[in-house]
Formats: structure tokens, C-alpha cells, sequence
């Protein structure tokens, strides 16, 4: 079913607010004084031009105006996104209803301890789950996502070897696999990068990481397992090896949902990996956030968490500790409260009993999805992998010049998102598939038979590939004009 | 096979040199290759007139919608000119790569150096062997 | 379990077609040494009716906001949410929607992002506005990075009335550059004194208004810092003075960062928010965060796409303009169907009606033997009042009347026992600040 891109309408009608007339003081009674005149023309000029372009509508115009934008989407709720790394699984409703309680949405930051101990144990749970659940020794719910909680954890590490007088230790080793935000955040707190080549296998091996090694080395980043849905089995013995000359070990946990609940990342030797709330623990992505990175660490770096944490009194009521030689700050307040709520509740519906279904469920979906289209689309690596695979446009491309990105976009004629495309780096034309646990075996069938279609096509049709999407009630978008020639606002559109 | 003009000479990293028929400044740009495979280029990053280089060096960069690409400069040599045109219009890069896409003119620090580069077969060839791998 | 479809018969119908016997043998690469054993402290598995429950206890724990009225404000708001807000926001194709890479099938998401670029780069008097960032404080300190980048200065200048969580999060961004850090005084007006900046400033942080509720004179400010050739970047850190006051823009701000959170988020403990940024057009390209851009498809329809993404960390890798993988987006939406909701004349009246409610507190508080003001200049909706007993013990006194007066700016500084932080917004009617100025009175 095709859907017309409508244009925005902006009508101009003088509307009432939103405020009750009666509720609002009487401004005529109101004496001028000192403030009034101090707030002169020049700080409060009056009406606003600028403002010309906003919207003024009735309720209901708003409404309709949303409703329409949101038919647009696609969404987990719809489809699938088999999104390599992104986890894109249900989000439950229940996680929803409990964090929208007015008594944790309309609780201020600076209240009493004594008026928010609810809160406060919310924030003390998720913090003791999420130690329960990788087996680490200390937790900080500040980062406001992701890629924050990776700069929280290696500006950590940077702390560590500055407090051992250290400074010469100023190369992160990173895996020619790893996600671009990993040679960003090492940029951004002070560190060079030396890159690890993965080996025919895939992965990282003592020697390729022995060859790097000299004293300016302060950390190795690693994804576990890695950006080709393969463990990096070597990691325990890379971890001693790192440890034995004090260099830190840093696990980016985007890939977590492999391992939840079955493997113990403390005695993977890790010292500080951060979590994607919005990935492994359910938390909806928004259209693009808002998420939450906690951070896990080991002995060595618990003393430079980020300030204040959570924590429980002798007489069991809950608290915010202050960590004295915190790393820093990356963000006002404590942290996303209305995340932590919901991967609280999430944790607590698998409980310690049922969590690794999780993963458990996710890698036999991945490899079941690998199994059959195995010899219909080029599989560079041939290792074991668990929740997600990467083939490559190597068959398609000698065939007939069909790209990655042309097939991307002939699946969205069938109703799914995508998988990640063009990444991990090390595989030309990569398409990365991971279907997460929330897909049933119908679902995963009917996937299986889409990509063969789409194979089948790039044979027999291929422009219909070439020219795709057809469906989608847009065409491609000219992503050129839009990059030379930037329109951003209202304003630019002229 | 693209045509390769005959009086360049080209690097490894498909820049190409034109020099200038008085033997004290040259033209560089990027090659046919370096265009196609970069796609619609948006945008340039170009350095300012006196600035100095060393062969080797970087000294912009050329960016299309997925990718951002850094440029060497073959040759050692100081900024006469950028291509100020393709700050509104880098577009010319992927029409005429070799003509109105050029992106700087210099003054040679060391002619010899040109020696080191590839002429139009060798590069032919070079790129021969780039698509075969 | 619920939320995992997988049937026992299906489990046995794919080992069978991978060959396997058990699951479990999709795990033979992970050695036995670091296999997780039992997970205690975590409890077992709880039924929804059973996590109804708990958080429900949990929830009673916290005081009832609808019963109590409370004053507090210091970077966090309390301003009305109209009911669409939450109830668009929660629709399933907006809540759980991926980033909008592919844009063919993420238009609305994308059209949302492109009208909340024009709504904050209108309110802030600027010509571009990014997605949003995180919240005000990683916004500021992006700004100042940014600065950085546009003239490679070696001196940041930030003004000392700051809000304190913003001046930190600045400190621990620049820590790994090679940037001198300098606090700028107030006066006894609580405006930013700027005596002189050092040769080579990159850029100096102003708020809009700061932290003790003062508007700072943002234009005489911007004057003496670009005669300076340096940048002036004007923090938001309540963005409801946006619609009241001169804005940034047109105050001479080159970068405007701050937090959104008052356009219709909810306060949440003080997260998740939303930060705002937006620039002037010729810096763009130096900009953090995400963008969207309209265009064309191939048809000639209208559609909106990510764009200018080669500045972002999935393509510049270690030479990125930050490392942001997300915007706030599901916040920045929220705010967009605020603002929509509210319109132009919604915001300013809204707005002014803050002001207003909040200085006839102040007449009335000022009124009560031994309250005395901090600063008497023009400040929007918060201001501090000094008291001849401790804040706390105030605040404690007020508590059986189920109203909380203010932030004790013992908060941010222990040596400030005695100043409270009073905030008013259109939440509260003027029974409520007679309510308020009564029980201060009566606690004293």
C-alpha cells in the first residue's frame, strides 16, 4: 500500500492557549517595580519575528499533523530490522506503562533524598542487576548513551594511568573491525590509535597483539564478540598477557546480547565495558535516542566512576555516594532515569532464571538465518559466529554489478528495514544480519525466502533491484543535493 | 577503460600533475578513478595560497555523501591557487576531473620529483592491476 | 517466556537443520572459564502482574506529585505537558522506530527532526539548529570543542554562574586537549564581569540566564568578546526564556547549546532531557550531531534525508566532530509537538506568565521579616533568596505542608547554607505562592 508524501500545513489561526484563563494571576493588578524595569526593551523586545515561521494550530490539527508523520516509519512494532549490532527486539509495553508513573516522571533531581527513596532504589536495583549480570565489580548509570559511556570508560582508563604517573602510555590498540566510535573516542580523550589486523579467522590473536605492543600502549578496545558476529576467543589470554604490563582492557558491549547471562565479562579480564541499555535491555530506540551507557568496571577503576552513584545505608534506605576521585562529569544530573526504569523492569521479567534465553534464543535465530542462505550469498568468514552474520555482494556483484545498497533497498520493498550495510570495514560491500530473539521462526522463514528471492533477482531482474525501492511511497532520495546544497530549516526552503 | 590524457603524471593514491609548459608550476587534481569511486562529490576542503607542502602530504580532503577522502600532494610545493569554483560547485570533480576539476596550482620545489611518478601506461597498467586483485 | 516467540517445537525443527543437538552447541568458542555461573543478587523471573507490583511499591516510596507543590528549578523544570504530547510520542511507530539511515522508510522521523531544526533555530534567533543532543551540559561542552575547532584557540572562558554540573561536564570534555580553562566572576548583579580575555580565547560561555535565574546582558557581553575576535557561545539552560527575552541570536551568539528539557519533556529525575545547539549557517560543517536536510527523490516528491554525515564518527572515524552516535530524538519529538501544540503565541504568553508568577512570589517572599535578595536585577522564573535560618532546616519545616520551597544552594556549595533557589512556573497559581510565602513565613 502506497502512502502520499503530504507537505506539512501550517495554518495561522489565533488559537487559545492551553493555560485556564483563571488560572493565571491577574497581570493588570501586578505593580511595576524594579524588575520590570529592569527587564527594559532591549532584554525583552517584544514580539518575535523570528519566530513568524512556528505553527499555530488547534489541538486537533497537531494531531492529525503527528499521526500522518508516524505512518512514514517503520518500526520494530511493524517489522523486522535485522540491524548487525543494533539489537532492534521488542520493546515491552509494560516498560512503557511503569516508567510513565507521574510519581518518577515529575520526581526533580534536587529533591530530598527522604521524598524520592522509590527513585533512589530504582537507580541501587539496576545498578546491583547489571553487576549481577556481567559479574563486575562496580557500576555508574551516568552516561547518556552509548558512545558516552565508551568516552566515560576510556577517559577512566586515562585517569588510571595518570593517577600511576603513567603519562607515556598514550596508544589505545583498536581492531580493524571496530565501530568508528571507537578510534573517535580514543581521539577525543587524548589517545592515539594503532590498529590490530584480524587474522583469515576473523579475530585478534596474542601475536598480532604482542607485534603492537611497546610501552606507550594503554588499553586495548574490544568488541566481544566482535563487528562479525564471531567470539574473539583468545580474549581471556590477551586480557593476562595486557594486564601482566598494566594495560587496561576496554569491551565495547554493543554485542552483549550474544553473551547476556551466560558469559562472566570480569573473568573475561575485562576491566570497563559500557552497556547499551537501548540494545541488550530493551529500552526503545526513539528514532534515535534517547539511550543510556552504564558503564561496568573492574577493581582497578572503581575508584574514577563517575560521581554520584547509587547506594544503600546500614538502616536500608537509598542514597547518592559521592566517588572522590571521580573521572568527571559528561552530563548534567545523575543519568537517564526514565532508561534505567525500563531496563530495570526488563531485567526483572527474565529474572536470573530466564535471562540467558536470551542470548541463547538471538545466536540460534542468527545462525539459523546463516545456515540457509549460505552458498546464496558470499560468506568471507567461515568461523563460528553467534547473534549475527556478515555475507558480502561478492556473487551478486560479478553477476550482474549489483551492489550491497541496492539490495538494501529492494528489502524495503517487502516490508523489512535493512541490515547494517557497509560495515565491518574489513568486508567489502558487508551486509550485516542479526535477528535478535524476538523473531519467531515464521518470521525468520519468510526472511530466509525474501533474500533468496532478491538473489533469484539480481539474476533474472536486476534492474528491478537497480531501481529499487518502488513501494515505499518515496523513491531514492538525492542525498547529493542534499549535502552540496543543505536546506536544514524552514527558513533555507525560501 | 577511461581515457588516461597523455601528459600527466599520476600517484599512487590517483592524484595526477600536470606541469606547467614553462617548467616552474604545476596543476593537481584527482584522477577519473578517484572520482568514480568516490561518487557525487559535495564538498572540498582546500588549503589557503602561500601555504607549503612536502611530497607526501596531505593538504585537503574531498568528501562525497559516504565518504571523506584525504588528498596528497605529489610533489613538494607551495600554493599559487586553489580551485576556489569548487567550493560552491564540486560537482566539476566528477564532470571534468582532469580539466575544470583541478583542484590546486603550485610552484615546484623539486622538479626531479616528478621523475618518481607513474606515467599514463604505468598508471593504465596500475590500474589494471587494482581491479583484477 | 513472553517475549521471546521461540516454541520448543521450533527450536527442535531448526538444530535439526543446522545438525546440532542442543543449542548450547552454538557456544562451544566460549571457554568454560568464563562461563557466568548463577547470578546472585539478581532475583528470579517476575509476571507482569508482579512487576506491576513492584514498581507500584517503588513508586509510593517517592512523594506524591500531585498533592505536593514544589519550587525547585536550578537546570530542571516543571512546566506543563499537554496530554498529546505523551500520547503521540508513545505511538509505536515513533517510540520504537531505528535512527532514520534508511530514509525512504523513516520520513516521518526525519520530517519531525527537520521541524524541530526550524523551531530552535527560530527560538534561539540562529540559522541552523542540529537533531538535539544529549542535554545541556554535554551540549555546552560540544560547543566549546566545536569553538575549538573553527579557530584552534587555546583559552575557553566560562562564566561562573554557570549551572555547576555544566561547568564540570566542560572541564572533563576539554581535559585531554591542550586548552586553559578560565571561570569568569559575577558582579554583585550576578551578571558575567569580563575584565579581559588572554590573546588566542577560543571562545567564552555566557548563560541566557544562569543559574541564580539572572539574565545576563548577553549583548553587551558579545560585543567585548568579538572586538576580542573570539566566539561567544549563549547557554540555555531554562529554554523558556527563549520566547521571553532578546534571543541569542539576535543577541550576537555564534553558538547557542543548552537544555531543551523545558519544551516539553518531562523532568524524570533529570534524565532523559534533550540539548539544543544551533549555529550560524557558515559553520556548519563543524557542527556535532546529527542533521537532517530536505531534498528530492527521484520522482521530484519532497523527502528528508540524514545529511552532512561525513562529519560523524561512523565515517571520520578518530577525525569526527564528536563521537554522538544519537540524538535525544523520542525527547526531541516530544519538544516538537510542544512547540507545535503551543505555537507562537502559546510560548510567549506561557512564557510571560512565568515571569510574571515569579516575580510577584519574589514581592511577596521579600515581604516576610529577615528574607532578603541575593541579586534585585531582571531574572527569568528562579531567583535566590537569603534567610536567617539554614535552607535545609527551611525546607524541612515546609515539608508537613507537603511543599518544597526551593533548591538549597548548599546543593552546589556546602559554605551556602543560608541561600535557596526559588522557582515559579506556570504550573503554580497564585493561591499556591501565597501557600509557599506562608509557610516560609511561618518555618522561620
Amino acid at each position: 500500500m502506497t502512502k502520499k508524501l503530504k507537505e506539512t500545513q501550517r495554518a495561522y489561526h489565533d488559537v487559545p492557549t492551553l493555560l485556564e484563563e483563571t488560572h493565571v494571576l491577574d497581570l493588570a493588578q501586578s505593580q511595576p517595580n524594579a524588575y520590570t524595569q529592569a527587564l527594559s526593551a532591549e532584554v525583552r523586545p517584544g514580539p518575535r519575528q523570528d519566530m513568524d515561521h512556528f505553527p499555530q494550530l488547534s489541538e486537533f490539527e497537531v494531531v492529525r499533523h503527528f499521526t500522518r508523520l508516524s505512518q512514514l516509519n517503520h518500526s520494530i512494532d511493524a517489522g523486522m530490522y535485522p540491524l548487525g549490532s543494533c539489537t532492534m527486539k521488542y520493546n515491552p509495553r509494560i516498560n512503557e506503562e511503569v516508567a510513565a508513573n507521574p510519581s518518577f516522571t515529575k520526581m526533580h533531581p534536587y529533591m530530598p533524598e527522604g521524598n524520592i527513596q522509590g527513585t533512589l532504589a530504582i537507580m541501587f536495583h539496576l545498578q546491583e542487576a547489571l553487576k549481577s549480570i556481567t559479574g563486575m565489580k562496580g557500576c555508574s548509570l551516568h552516561p547518556a548513551a552509548g558512545a558516552q559511556g565508551e568516552l566515560t570508560g576510556v577517559k577512566m582508563i586515562g585517569a588510571y594511568h595518570r593517577k600511576n604517573g603513567n603519562h607515556h602510555k598514550k596508544v589505545i590498540l583498536v581492531p580493524d573491525s571496530a565501530h568508528g566510535t571507537n578510534p573517535a573516542t580514543a581521539s577525543l580523550s587524548g589517545f592515539s590509535v594503532r590498529t590490530l589486523k584480524s587474522n583469515a579467522a576473523g579475530i585478534i590473536t596474542v601475536e598480532e597483539v604482542k607485534a603492537q605492543l611497546d610501552d606507550t600502549v594503554a588499553a586495548i578496545m574490544v568488541t566481544v564478540p566482535n563487528t562479525l558476529g564471531i567470539f574473539e576467543k583468545h580474549i581471556k589470554e590477551i586480557a593476562d598477557l595486557l594486564h601482566e604490563k598494566d594495560i587496561l582492557v576496554y569491551c565495547d558491549g554493543a554485542n552483549l546480547n550474544a553473551m547476556v547471562g551466560q558469559v562472566d565479562i570480569y573473568k573475561m579480564g575485562v576491566d570497563v565495558m559500557h552497556i547499551n541499555l537501548h540494545k541488550t535491555f530493551s529500552t526503545p530506540h526513539g528514532g534515535g535516542g534517547p539511550g543510556s551507557g552504564p558503564v561496568v568496571v573492574s577493581e582497578r577503576l572503581l575508584p574514577f566512576l563517575p560521581s554520584p552513584v547509587g547506594a544503600q545505608k546500614k538502616d536500608g534506605t537509598f542514597t547518592l555516594e559521592d566517588i572522590p576521585d571521580t573521572v568527571g562529569t559528561f552530563r548534567g544530573f545523575y543519568g537517564n532515569f526514565g532508561m534505567w526504569i525500563r531496563a530495570l523492569c526488563y531485567i526483572y521479567a527474565f529474572g536470573s532464571d530466564k535471562l540467558s534465553l536470551i542470548s541463547q534464543t538471538a545466536v540460534l535465530n542468527a545462525n539459523y538465518i546463516k545456515h540457509h542462505l549460505t552458498g546464496v550469498y558470499d560468506l568471507p568468514y567461515t568461523s563460528n559466529t553467534l547473534h549475527e552474520v556478515v555475507f558480502s555482494d561478492r556473487v551478486q556483484q560479478k553477476q550482474n554489478k549489483i551492489k550491497t545498497m541496492d539490495m538494501a533497498k529492494r528489502l524495503m520493498d517487502f516490508g523489512y528495514h535493512p541490515p547494517t550495510v557497509y560495515f565491518p570495514l574489513v568486508v567489502e560491500g558487508a551486509l550485516m544480519i542479526e535477528p535478535t530473539e524476538s523473531e519467531s521462526k515464521a518470521e525468520l522463514d519468510r526472511f530466509i525466502e525474501t533474500m533468496k528471492h532478491i538473489a533469484n533477482e539480481a539474476i533474472e531482474n536486476p534492474d528491478k533491484i537497480r531501481h529499487a525501492p518502488h513501494t515505499t511511497g518515496i523513491k531514492r532520495l538525492d542525498e547529493t543535493t542534499a549535502a552540496r546544497k543543505p536546506i536544514l530549516t524552514w527558513m533555507d526552503e525560501g | 577503460m577511461m581515457e588516461i590524457p597523455t601528459n600527466l603524471r599520476f600517484s599512487k593514491e590517483h592524484e595526477w600533475v600536470a606541469l606547467d609548459p614553462k617548467g616552474e608550476t604545476a596543476k593537481i587534481g584527482i584522477t577519473e578513478y578517484a572520482q568514480e569511486k568516490l561518487g557525487d562529490i559535495v564538498f572540498v576542503e582546500l588549503p589557503q595560497e602561500k601555504e607549503s607542502f612536502k611530497a607526501g602530504d596531505v593538504f585537503g580532503t574531498v568528501e562525497s555523501v559516504k565518504a571523506v577522502s584525504d588528498v596528497y600532494l605529489p610533489v613538494s610545493g607551495k600554493v599559487l591557487e586553489a580551485n576556489e569554483t569548487l567550493l560552491d560547485g564540486p560537482e566539476m570533480i566528477n564532470e571534468d576531473s582532469y580539466g575544470e576539476g583541478w583542484l590546486l596550482e603550485i610552484t615546484l620545489e623539486n622538479k626531479s620529483e616528478l621523475e618518481t611518478l607513474m606515467d599514463a601506461s604505468a598508471y593504465k597498467a596500475y590500474l589494471e592491476n587494482i581491479e583484477t586483485v | 517466556m513472553r517475549y521471546i516467540p521461540l516454541t520448543s517445537q521450533d527450536e527442535k525443527q531448526m538444530l535439526q537443520d543446522l545438525g546440532l543437538p542442543d543449542t548450547q552447541d552454538l557456544f562451544t568458542d566460549i571457554p568454560d572459564g568464563i562461563r557466568r555461573g548463577p547470578m546472585q543478587g539478581l532475583p528470579i523471573s517476575k509476571s507482569e502482574s508482579e512487576l506491576r507490583s513492584f514498581f507500584y511499591a517503588q513508586a509510593a516510596q517517592n512523594i506524591n506529585p500531585h498533592t505536593w507543590r514544589n519550587f525547585l528549578g536550578a537546570g530542571c523544570y516543571d512546566h506543563y505537558i499537554p496530554a498529546i504530547v505523551g500520547q503521540l510520542a508513545g505511538r509505536g511507530e515513533f517510540l520504537t522506530a531505528y535512527t532514520p539511515y534508511q530514509a525512504e522508510i523513516s520520513q516521518g522521523t526525519l520530517q519531525v527532526i527537520f521541524e524541530y531544526q526550524s523551531m530552535i533555530a527560530s527560538l534561539t534567533g540562529m540559522e541552523v539548529a542540529n537533531a538535539s543532543m544529549y542535554d545541556g551540559a554535554s551540549a555546552a561542552a560540544e560547543a566549546a570543542l566545536m569553538s575549538l575547532r573553527v579557530n584552534k584557540g587555546k583559552h575557553v572562558y566560562v562564566s561562573g554562574g554557570l549551572h555547576p554540573d555544566y561547568i564540570k561536564t566542560i572541564r572533563t570534555y576539554l581535559s585531554d586537549y591542550e586548552v586553559e580553562i578560565h571561570i569568569l566572576p559575577l558582579d554583585e548583579n550576578g551578571h558575567t564581569k569580563i575584565t579581559d580575555l588572554k590573546d588566542q580565547t577560543s571562545c567564552v560561555l555566557v548563560g541566557l540566564t544562569n543559574i541564580y535565574g539572572v539574565v545576563e546582558p548577553l549583548d553587551t557581553l558579545a560585543k567585548q568578546i568579538h572586538d576580542a575576535s573570539s566566539l561567544l557561545v549563549a547557554v540555555v539552560q531554562e529554554s523558556f526564556a527563549l520566547p521571553f527575552l532578546k534571543s541569542p541570536g539576535a543577541c550576537g551568539a555564534d553558538i547557542v547549546a543548552g537544555e531543551g528539557q523545558s519544551l516539553g519533556v518531562e523532568m524524570n529525575f533529570g534524565g532523559p532531557h534533550v540539548g539544543i545547539f544551533a549555529t550560524r549557517k557558515k559553520f556548519v560543517r563543524l557542527m556535532p550531531g546529527r542533521l537532517a536536510g530536505k531534498t528530492k527523490d527521484t520522482d521530484g516528491n519532497p523527502g528528508y534525508v540524514l545529511t552532512l554525515s561525513t562529519r560523524e564518527q561512523h565515517i571520520r572515524r578518530e577525525k569526527a566532530t564528536s563521537n554522538i552516535c544519537t540524538n535525544n530524538a523520542l525527547c526531541a519529538l516530544k519538544s516538537c509537538i510542544f512547540m507545535a501544540t503551543m505555537g507562537k503565541a502559546g510560548l510567549m504568553k506561557t512564557a510571560a506568565v512565568n515571569h510574571h508568577l515569579a516575580k510577584y512570589a519574589f514581592d511577596q517572599l521579600l515581604g516576610i521579616k529577615g528574607v532578603k535578595a541575593t541579586y534585585t536585577g531582571a531574572f527569568f522564573n528562579e531567583f535566590v533568596i537569603e534567610l536567617p535560618i539554614p535552607a535545609a532546616q527551611l525546607i524541612a519545616n515546609c515539608a508537613s505542608k507537603h511543599i518544597i520551597p526551593g533548591v538549597p544552594l548548599s546543593q552546589f556549595d556546602p559554605k551556602q547554607t543560608h541561600a535557596l533557589l526559588v522557582c515559579v512556573t506556570e504550573t503554580k497559581t497564585q493561591r499556591d505562592i501565597d501557600d509557599m510565602v506562608e509557610a516560609i513565613r511561618n518555618a522561620l
